[in-house]
């Protein structure tokens, strides 16, 4: 299994929605990668991405943190982030330490397409 | 007494050999899953400020010790010293979620998840020492 892999399709070119696929875990030497992927994406305004965190199997500090910066871009850029199907260990550690109060947390893909 | 060894280059890619070694380690001493998730996050989150903030030269060293239901964990880095006490005074949780920050969070999850989280610096490195009882409920035998 690759350490990250980050697949992204569009999900609905008109309203600018991207679907990322998230797979293998987001720790200090991984997050980077998809820190750059979310600058590119949110450099244009009103982009809406959710991200799909089912196959994630691991999360950091680091992690968490570029989850956050997600949101501050998508809320300084008019955007749209949405955080979906996280597994019970992943949202365990966010709602441990606080972050499932402010980042956008969905159960499934679904409700969080429904939602944007 | 069950005891584990290994040193690993400073690159963040052996990360997870050492979120493996650990999640195997507690595994051998039954400890329960969700515990173990948050020894393994505490393990890598003290590597990864190591690797990288304290700019030393010398492979990273870290011991696992399970003894009377204690898991412990020493980290030794031959980096600049550290100011433990200094940093996790500065750290305000609702600040950093009120604020929506975004760095500076994993000495913090250490101190959350293991019952103590202490540094000394000897013969010109530091010495982390990260450790947790595991109470029986805590255990897969519960």
């Amino acid at each position: 299994m690759p350490e990250l892999n980050i697949d992204a399709k569009v999900l609905d070119a008109q309203e600018n929605a991207v679907y990322i696929k998230l797979t293998g875990f987001l720790d200090g030497h991984t997050s980077p990668r998809l820190k750059a992927v979310f600058e590119k994406l949110y450099s244009k305004e009103s982009v809406k991405i959710i991200v799909d965190m089912a196959g994630v199997s691991y999360i950091s500090s680091t992690g968490i943190g570029t989850l956050m910066g997600a949101l501050n871009l998508s809320e300084k850029n008019k955007g749209v982030l949405k955080i979906c199907s996280l597994p019970t260990k992943i949202l365990n550690i966010i709602s441990m330490l606080g972050f499932d109060q402010v980042l956008p947390i969905h159960k499934t893909s679904e409700e969080a397409i429904s939602l944007l | 007494m069950i005891t584990f060894k290994e040193s690993i280059p400073r690159d963040k890619v052996f990360l997870n050999n050492v979120r493996n070694n650990t999640k195997y380690f507690c595994s051998q001493c039954n400890i329960r899953k969700d515990i173990i998730d948050t020894i393994e996050i505490s393990v890598d989150e003290i590597i990864v400020n190591i690797i990288e903030y304290s700019n030393g030269k010398l492979p990273i060293e870290y011991i696992f010790t399970y003894k009377d239901n204690v898991f412990e964990c020493k980290i030794i880095d031959d980096g600049a010293p550290f100011d433990l006490v200094k940093h996790l005074e500065n750290i305000d949780i609702s600040d950093y979620i009120k604020k929506r920050r975004e760095r500076g969070l994993g000495l913090y999850i250490v101190k959350k998840f293991m019952d103590t989280l202490n540094i000394e610096r000897k013969e010109n490195k530091n010495i982390f020492t990260l450790s947790k009882k595991i109470f029986a409920k805590e255990t897969v035998n519960a």
